[in-house]
């Protein structure tokens, strides 16, 4: 179904985290961009979508005002498409940094705990957990279990933190949106279901975790999918918050999700070096899931997986410790 | 990452690093009472209770430049002498073994489980010292305490840190490759299969739900490796079966079986893969952590700098001459432009509590005699 083909190599390994690879399409341009975080920089490859011209180029996480020496970790970079305008995000130990898409200008940047305390437990506070939702609203999670939102205009860098939304007690590990729906997980495998009216957030509905993090989640119309640190894939109605079906999908913690947003097709990756391939469906009452296919990389921890085709005609993945960034294009 | 982290790191390398002693001070018999006395000296160092609580202190991990001077001072806290090249193989040994245990746990509480097999081997090491025992049992109660309550997120954070640490190290381990779970190119083997990890189930089944929470339909997929079902949770007390044979001695033929057949420390065919240029992501080595620094003039003054009147050298190699070339083959880490060397001084000590520690210490001088000067150290394999 998937063949293999030649990797792109990134100028650094991947790091060991959860949703680590993002990708931008820009097929207007013709253009794939793809950014894997390596300790404190990320790597960006932009490639034509031809494969003939190859760009690298890295950002490196330097802390605007620190006292303290150690350099600040990422622990996720992604970009986020509003309606307005894409910005790159990058979390880190510290604070949380934004960019213009191409990453060639910070516009923001928010510091998390105290950065000039010495306390360390003062600063510990990591950001994780991007996504947009709205016109112009950035939510970012943290370690502390707050979900941070900030209003970003449609130029310019004149961001502001607009609200903290309390409701988890443990650390966030994902967010995801859909339409004016968004989705957040934590440590716990909790979950909770925001809606965003106006420029206000409710919670909906709250799931209980079972004490396996849930460290990837997504949404694709009515469904929500969650991706489990014992290898689980759980289905949810976004509308209902009931649990809709429970996968043994993996051997290994699940990393990374991703979905073609046409057609439903759903990807997975996972520490067990596997990534497989699911078909969603809304379904009557409830949404559905079918296996489809799998690949193996063999000898790879896989952190992070993207579809590149909104239909699912192609996608990639990264492996901890490996400079491969893997394609795989349907034959 | 999670400051919970060095503590771990610390105990896991040293455990590793007393594996490969003990096993080269039999290769090179050198005396029962001997080696036993060059491995309490280090185990006694490594848990000194202060030492270990400072370690215990939530911190970032030490610089990789920073963990590689503990080991070189801890090593030398006997009358044992390591060259230069021995000393390289004897860290790159440690690091890659305890890369592997990390990379290859099944889940990441796993980490603690590995380290108590590395503290279950260092008690039976210590038999009938009953002060090194007893310091051996505070570490127990700090590991139980600081890490038998942390929840999965917790110990996925530090499994993150760890591998962190050990990220494009590709050291070849001539154990490992004869045993094919590394590869030519230094990547750990995953294998595709066997016991899922605890509180895992077996991958290959979809359940669905209706609305009312029933189960509907349940379908199955092959999941590609043949797997099993989980073993059983590892114990955390101090006296437990730990379930997994991570951590435990791989230079003997069969678990658990002390003073068996040893295997070789395997030395030769290891390659050290230098760094070219200082990456980006070196610059966490570029200015030392006041904390570590602190650190590591306590475990220097912990050792002291008393000269031992007899030493005994040990060797990493098969025979001198392999150790040489290697010394002269061996590309040496590029200095950093920009790190600085952290300079343990023994002299100044600007902290006066650690100053107090240290005054508080005795250290026995050696009454070893003459014979035991420069011992034959030819391998006899």
């Amino acid at each position: 179904m998937y063949r293999k083909e030649k990797p792109l190599v990134l100028k650094s390994s991947a790091s060991s985290l959860s949703n680590n690879l993002s990708v931008l399409v820009a097929l207007e341009k013709g253009v794939l961009n793809y950014a894997v975080v390596h300790k404190a920089v990320v790597n960006i490859i932009s490639a034509s979508t031809d494969g003939s011209t190859v760009n690298s180029r890295n950002i490196v996480c330097k802390e605007p005002s620190a006292a303290q020496q150690s350099t600040p970790m990422i622990i996720q970079a992604k970009w986020v498409c509003l309606p307005s305008r894409t910005v790159f995000v990058l979390t880190s130990l510290k604070g949380i940094q934004m960019f213009e898409s191409d990453g060639s200008a910070m516009i923001y940047w928010h510091a998390l705990g105290d950065v000039n305390s010495t306390d360390i437990s003062e600063h510990a506070n990591f950001g994780r957990g991007i996504t947009g939702i709205g016109e112009n609203f950035i939510c970012i999670g943290t370690q502390l279990g707050e979900i941070h939102v900030f209003n970003v205009p449609a130029k310019g860098t004149n961001v502001t933190q607009k609200e903290s939304l309390v409701g988890h007690r443990y650390p966030i590990c994902d967010l995801a949106s859909s339409g004016n729906q968004m989705v957040s997980s934590d440590e716990q495998g909790n979950i909770i279901i925001w809606s965003l009216s106006g420029s206000s957030f409710k919670q909906t509905h709250s799931i209980n975790g079972s004490g396996f993090p849930c460290s990837t989640i997504l949404m694709w119309k009515n469904v929500i999918v969650a991706g489990f640190g014992n290898g689980q894939i759980r289905l949810y109605s976004a509308e209902t918050g009931k649990l809709a079906a429970q996968v043994n999908a993996h051997a290994r913690w699940v990393t990374a999700l991703d979905v073609a947003s046409d057609n439903g097709m759903l990807l997975s990756a996972s520490e067990d070096s596997y990534v497989r391939v699911w078909q969603l469906k809304e379904g009557n009452q409830m949404p559905e899931i079918e296996y489809v296919n799998q690949e193996c990389v063999t000898d790879q921890q896989l952190v992070g997986v993207q579809f590149l085709h909104p239909q699912g005609k192609a996608f990639c993945t990264t492996g901890y410790d490996s400079c491969d960034l893997s394609f795989y294009v349907q034959s | 990452m999670s400051y919970k982290t060095l503590p771990l790191l610390f105990i896991n390398l040293g455990g590793e690093m007393i594996y490969i002693l003990d096993q080269r001070l039999r290769a090179q018999n050198i005396p029962n009472e001997k080696s036993r006395k060059v491995l309490h000296d280090i185990i006694s160092t490594m848990f000194h209770k202060r030492f270990m609580e400072e370690l215990f202190k939530p911190q970032p991990l030490y610089s990789k430049k920073a963990m590689r001077t503990v080991f070189d001072r801890l090593a030398h806290a006997s009358i044992m002498r390591l060259n230069a090249p021995s000393m390289d193989k004897l860290y790159d040994l440690m690091t890659m073994a305890f890369k592997y245990q990390v990379s290859l746990c099944l889940r990441p509480k796993e980490i603690i489980l590995i380290t108590l097999n590395h503290m279950d081997a260092i008690r039976a090491f210590v038999e009938g010292q009953p002060n090194i025992k007893q310091q051996v049992d505070h570490v127990y109660r700090l590991l139980i305490q600081t890490f038998g309550s942390l929840s999965n997120g917790e110990f996925q954070l530090i499994r993150q840190t760890l591998l962190n640490f050990f990220q494009d190290m590709h050291i070849r381990v001539s154990i490992f490759l004869k045993d094919k779970v590394q590869n030519s190119n230094g990547r750990f083997v995953l294998p595709t299969g066997g016991a899922v990890p605890y509180g895992a189930e077996v991958p290959g089944t979809i359940k669905l739900f209706n609305a009312s929470g029933a189960e509907v339909k349940t379908s199955s997929f092959n999941p590609g490796g043949s797997y099993q079902p989980p073993q059983g949770d590892g114990s955390l007390d101090i006296v437990g079966n730990r379930i997994t044979t991570l951590g435990t001695n791989m230079y003997m033929h069969a678990y658990g079986q002390q003073y068996s057949v040893s295997r070789p420390v395997e030395t030769s065919g290891s390659h050290r893969i230098s760094k070219s240029a200082p990456t980006v992501s070196d610059i966490d080595s570029a200015t030392p952590d006041p904390m570590a620094k602190a650190q590591l003039d306590l475990l220097c003054q912990l050792i002291g700098s008393s000269a031992p009147k007899s030493e005994i050298r040990l060797n990493l190699f098969k025979t001198d001459e392999e150790e040489e070339q290697a010394s002269v083959a061996t590309i040496q880490p590029v200095e950093h432009a920009q790190s600085k060397v952290v300079n343990i001084d023994l002299k100044k000590n600007k902290n006066d509590e650690l100053s107090r520690i240290a005054g508080e210490l005795s250290i026995q001088g050696d009454q070893n005699e003459a014979e035991d000067d420069l011992l034959n150290l030819m391998d006899s394999a």
